[in-house]
């Protein structure tokens, strides 16, 4: 009854009347919908609490391990996240010792990381022809390089405008028709779950 | 003074991942714990502080019906914390009843990316492939249908997709391998751009963490 029966018939109610309070927002409909989102945030606050337990359960683990590798990563991994958690539940997340340290640690590492991608993903670029010789490599580092070269402000002719405009329309196509696919498939996959053919809580 | 400090210890973490470029070592390692490990923690305390704001709320209300609507998440949440015990426990073996709040999630999220996808992405994405074949001039109606026309053959690239029968590949007419070459083109394209977005992306962060370390140098070379 718990395994299988009670979650669906929960999963199916909830997702009805959710959606119900999107697409058809008369009466009580939306203010049920606020209510009942509201409730999934503080799920989700609970989700993330077991979460946090298993990354310390892992990190533990490792700690006491004879001849682990990464010991120490694991051992500053507990310290920096049990600090900041103490310090965000007793101070709160907006007193100065936490947005000092967002603004001098969290977030110059974060950007650091993420222009560590462009030269990861450049070298990879570069790499794409010596892996797989075809066609649709050609245009994908034909698009990544012109809409590099686009980016370079330079006074190009109007020929070439003209060209970029083309090369955009194509792109826009290309990327608008995936994002297409990836909602179809959203809707897909949320449709089969909210009429219960799919139960992923409950493991089938 | 709090300033100068915070900008040479984000330099000095600048300057360890960067280091990455040189190899894998064990100050990048480091580094990358201590910025997860800082993430996880800040992420988990706004989740406690928003549970425990929740928690005060319903302890202060006097009607006994909101106080039920209060309570009803808290203890769904307590059923979903017994699904991190052992199985083996008694508390590990009650984890089932935490399913409902699982399930509970899983349909509302189901529900709020279906009306998201719906709302925010494939009503104003046909819409916008719409409007892209009505515009003044040969070369911008040209340019919308190249777009329009892309967006359907991306689309129908997914749909031709070759499907085995057995072992084998279900052979497809020409027009299904042209349709799925035609489409493929439009996507590899499409993705190509992305890719060089993500670039000047890291790119922009590369130029600001630089010119930070730029100007924390700056007094010390005597320029």
């Amino acid at each position: 009854m718990f395994k299988n029966f009670l979650p669906t018939l929960m999963a199916v109610a909830a997702g009805f009347l959710v959606l119900l309070g999107y697409l058809v927002p008369i009466g009580f409909l939306p203010t049920l919908r606020q209510v009942l989102v509201r409730w999934a945030t503080i799920l989700a606050a609970f989700a993330l609490l077991l979460a946090y337990a298993n990354v310390l359960r892992v990190h533990i683990g490792r700690l006491f391990q004879k001849r682990a590798p990464y010991r120490v990563s694991s051992a500053i991994l507990i310290a920096a996240s049990f600090a900041i958690l103490v310090l965000v539940v007793l101070e709160g997340p907006n007193h100065t010792l936490v947005q000092t340290w967002l603004q001098t640690v969290l977030i110059p590492g974060q950007s650091a990381l993420l222009a560590l991608t462009a030269v990861t993903l450049a070298l990879a670029g570069t790499r794409l022809l010596r892996t797989s010789r075809n066609l649709y490599s050609v245009l994908f580092l034909l698009g990544a390089l012109l809409t590099l070269l686009a980016a370079v402000p330079v006074a190009y002719p109007p020929i070439v405008h003209l060209v970029m405009q083309f090369v955009d329309a194509v792109a826009t196509g290309g990327i608008r028709g995936l994002l297409l696919g990836v909602v179809l498939g959203i809707l897909m996959t949320g449709l089969r779950i909210i009429l219960g053919i799919d139960r992923p809580h409950s493991g089938g | 003074m709090q300033g100068t400090l915070g900008i040479i210890v984000g330099a000095v973490v600048t300057l360890i991942i960067f280091s990455y470029l040189l190899g894998d070592n064990v100050l990048y390692r480091w580094a990358l714990a201590l910025l997860v490990g800082s993430a996880i923690g800040y992420a988990l305390g706004v989740a406690v502080d928003y549970v425990r704001e929740w928690i005060v709320m319903s302890l202060l209300e006097q009607d006994l019906a909101v106080s039920i609507v209060y309570a009803i998440p808290l203890l769904l949440g307590i059923l979903l914390l017994l699904k991190g015990f052992s199985p083996n426990r008694f508390l590990g073996r009650m984890g089932i009843v935490g399913n409902l709040a699982l399930a509970y999630l899983v349909g509302v999220g189901a529900a709020v990316a279906i009306a998201g996808a719906l709302m925010g992405t494939l009503i104003p994405l046909v819409i916008a492939t719409g409007q892209l074949l009505d515009g003044p001039g040969l070369a911008a109606v040209a340019q919308r249908l190249v777009a329009a026309v892309g967006t359907i053959l991306t689309l129908l690239y997914f749909a031709h997709r070759p499907r085995t029968v057995g072992s084998d590949l279900e052979p497809r007419s020409w027009i299904s391998r042209s349709v799925r070459a035609l489409g493929g083109a439009f996507l590899m394209f499409g993705l190509g751009t992305a890719f060089a977005g993500a670039i000047t992306s890291g790119l922009t962060a590369m130029v600001i963490r630089l010119s930070l370390i730029a100007e924390l140098l700056r007094p010390l070379i005597g320029q």
